[in-house]
């Protein structure tokens, strides 16, 4: 037996875990090392000790009974779960254990030995896993936290989106903001003249009243300051307040608060954390971003309509001016000629009848009242002529240039069918104009143009085209008197002449009609020239096919 | 043709027009048969032989009109409007004769169914040469439907 007892000693001692023998009455019979180490006894102190000196106090009791039970109907149970044990140091600590139990039948009598391992280290492993896990379901929820805030944004910023008529889209804001993270939810607008009004309210329970909540002040005190007002907790749901929780954040737009939003907990036991707050902000910002629009919107819209109020009275008053100047043209064309033609017939029947009577001088000076009454008259007609133009209304189309040309030579043929005349008329390129008014351009470019040649005894009379800073440009060249550029300012002007009356005759409105045309036109006109060798007129014509 | 029936009706208010207008018809020799009428009523009171001529004898019938737009009373364009919508006047040729060149006038006067328009001269001479133009064609070379 001894060096069987021995071999049992070093076998027992060598086992990595640590392993108690229990005699039937529950006392200890014997412990190896590891259990000296695990438990901070040493084997005399716990041989003969029962077996519950090393569990927690709280369970030794029950442990009595378990332990006689076992002993009835002895199994041999493997170390696995559910037999996780606290199991109680000589210092009063715990620690977990598994245990493992087997029964033997010994010379000393029925033994149960119990495998005993710390499995601190496995527990505190586990517990990090399921730290790590629960950190993970953590951060899980969070995202949907945030998932749904920003969905919630979303919302609220499509809603916001949606049309112009803010103050209805105000009342759907408070009522999602009440879905979302509050019980009231309230809007207080600043309007243009400073006064404050409650644009929206909505609450979780609809038949709330709105009176419960005391928060006028505040919402003044943010509306002043622009400062956010922050109360996740009020005792007891505050009396003074109304309330158990507040958020009251200004609505700023261009560093001026124009209202408050106000979110308030009164019925759950929920209360409005950090990230409440910062929802409440960004739904703030974008609340007021929106009123910001739609105020601008609306002030765009009444400056276009007081805009459109002011064209039509303008509107008005030009047609009202433009009829009076059509009747001034009218009673003109009428009445201002009657005379001017009684003055020249007169005067014509008394040189034809009592011509006779009159001597030379005498003729001659009713020669002069018959011309300057016709002069008078053709000054009526070149201004009527020019004034219509104001008035008539210009009708584009593609015409012919060069066809205008020939037209126009046809109708003042009898200014230059008795005369040495080379024309030079160039093929013009096809553009858009009002036939009637560009033919009327030629017509005075022309006639102008024969007349200043009068005194050549070759006159040359170019017509053509050419480009100039990109565009089409006509011309009309002459090699006749020509002009001081000098006086060029004038030369456009009505009723302007830069020659003697005795040389020249016109009533110098031509030129103004040519220049008003080619303006109606959006072109420009201008000339050059110079005393003796000629002149040369060029223009544009915007619109060009 | 009975030689005291009336050629030509000239509507003119203004006494110069009407002298310098009766010269120039003279002076081509077409002044014989004229009757002058100083506005718009007289004219259609000649022309439908009431009032001051309700004893005309109205089936002699005119050879033209010589007719100012311009005139007391019913102007012209209501005159040409009453001409026209009369069977027994509707084919008198009407010669606008007036100082006005607005285009207003010469479409309006056209789409109640004139047969020229004129505008007076200041230039007497030329005014002679259209009234002596006007005269020759409508009551020499026109031909005009039967009574």
């Amino acid at each position: 037996m001894q060096p069987s007892e021995n071999l049992f000693k070093t076998l027992v001692e060598a086992v990595p875990g640590g392993i108690v023998a229990i005699k039937p009455d529950g006392t200890i019979l014997l412990v190896n090392q590891q259990i000296e180490t695990m438990f901070g006894y040493t084997r005399d102190e716990l041989i003969g000790a029962p077996l519950e000196t090393l569990l927690p106090e709280r369970f030794r009791h029950r442990h009595v009974g378990m332990r006689a039970g076992y002993f009835a109907d002895p199994k041999t149970r493997p170390m696995g779960i559910g037999r996780d044990l606290a199991a109680r140091r000589k210092d009063g600590s715990e620690f977990p254990v598994e245990i493992g139990l087997s029964y033997a039948e010994t010379p000393a009598g029925p033994v149960t030995l119990a495998f005993v391992t710390d499995i601190t280290e496995r527990k505190q492993a586990e517990a990090a896993v399921l730290s790590a896990l629960a950190g993970e379901q953590i951060a899980h929820s969070q995202t949907a936290a945030l998932q749904q805030r920003i969905a919630f944004l979303l919302e609220i910023s499509s809603l916001l989106a949606e049309s112009f008529d803010y103050r209805t889209r105000l009342e759907q804001f408070a009522q999602l903001v009440v879905s979302q993270i509050a019980d009231w939810c309230v809007i207080h607008l600043v309007e243009g003249d400073g006064t404050v009004n409650q644009v929206a309210v909505a609450h979780r329970d609809s038949e709330a009243a709105i009176d419960t909540l005391q928060t006028s002040d505040l919402i003044h005190a943010v509306l002043q300051t622009g400062q956010t007002e922050f109360y996740p907790t009020l005792p007891d749901n505050n009396q003074n307040l109304g309330c158990s929780s507040l958020i009251i954040v200004p609505l700023i737009t261009n560093e001026r608060v124009v209202g408050a939003l106000t979110l308030a907990i009164t019925t759950s036991k929920h209360q409005f954390t950090q990230d409440d707050l910062d929802l409440a902000h960004e739904i703030a910002r974008r609340a007021a971003l929106r009123i910001e629009n739609a105020r601008l919107y609306q002030q765009a819209q009444r400056l276009n309509a007081e805009l459109e109020q002011r064209v039509l009275e303008r509107t008005a008053q030009l047609e009202v001016a433009n009829r009076e100047l059509e009747a001034f043209s009218y009673s003109i064309s009428h009445d201002l000629r009657a005379p001017l033609r009684a003055i020249d017939g007169f005067s014509r029947i008394l040189l034809r009848d009592y011509g006779a009577q009159l001597d030379n001088d005498g003729q001659r000076r009713l020669e002069l009242v018959r011309s300057n009454a016709q002069q008078m008259g053709q000054l009526i007609d070149d201004l009527l002529a020019f004034s219509r133009l104001t008035r008539q209304s210009i009708e584009k189309q593609a015409v012919s240039p060069t066809a205008l040309v020939y037209r126009a030579l046809d109708e003042i043929s009898s200014e230059h069918e008795s005369r040495q005349v080379e024309f030079t008329i160039e093929d013009l390129p096809v553009c858009q104009a009002d036939p009637a008014l560009l033919k009327q351009v030629f017509v005075n470019l022309l006639t102008n143009a024969l007349k200043f040649t009068r005194q050549c005894e070759t006159a040359h009379i170019n017509v053509g085209t050419c480009t100039i800073e990109g565009q089409t440009t006509y011309f009309v060249k002459d090699n006749g008197v020509g002009f001081d550029m000098r006086y060029i300012d004038k030369l456009f002007g009505v009723f302007q002449r830069l020659h003697a009356m005795e040389d020249y005759e016109g009533t110098g409105v031509g030129l103004a009609i040519v220049q008003r045309i080619i303006h109606r036109h959006g072109g420009r006109i201008w000339a050059e020239g110079a005393v003796g060798e000629g002149a040369a007129f060029y223009f544009t014509l915007q619109g060009e096919a | 043709m009975a030689n005291d029936s009336v050629e030509i009706l000239l509507v003119e208010d203004n006494p110069n027009d009407v002298e310098l207008t009766l010269d120039a018809l003279k002076e081509n020799k077409l002044a014989n048969r004229i009757e002058v009428v100083r506005d718009g009523a007289a004219a259609l009171e000649f022309l439908f032989c009431t009032g001051a001529y309700a004893n005309r004898d109205c089936s002699s019938q005119i050879k033209l009109i010589l007719l100012d737009l311009k005139l007391p009373k019913v102007n012209g364009l209501e005159v040409l409007e009453q001409i026209r919508a009369d069977p027994k006047t509707r084919t008198i040729p009407v010669v606008i004769l007036t100082s006005s060149r607005e285009e207003r006038d010469i479409v309006q006067s056209y789409q109640l169914g004139i047969n020229s328009y004129i505008v007076k001269p200041v230039d007497f001479e030329q005014f002679t040469t259209a009234v002596k133009h006007l005269g020759f064609y409508w009551l020499l070379l026109n031909q005009q439907p039967r009574g």
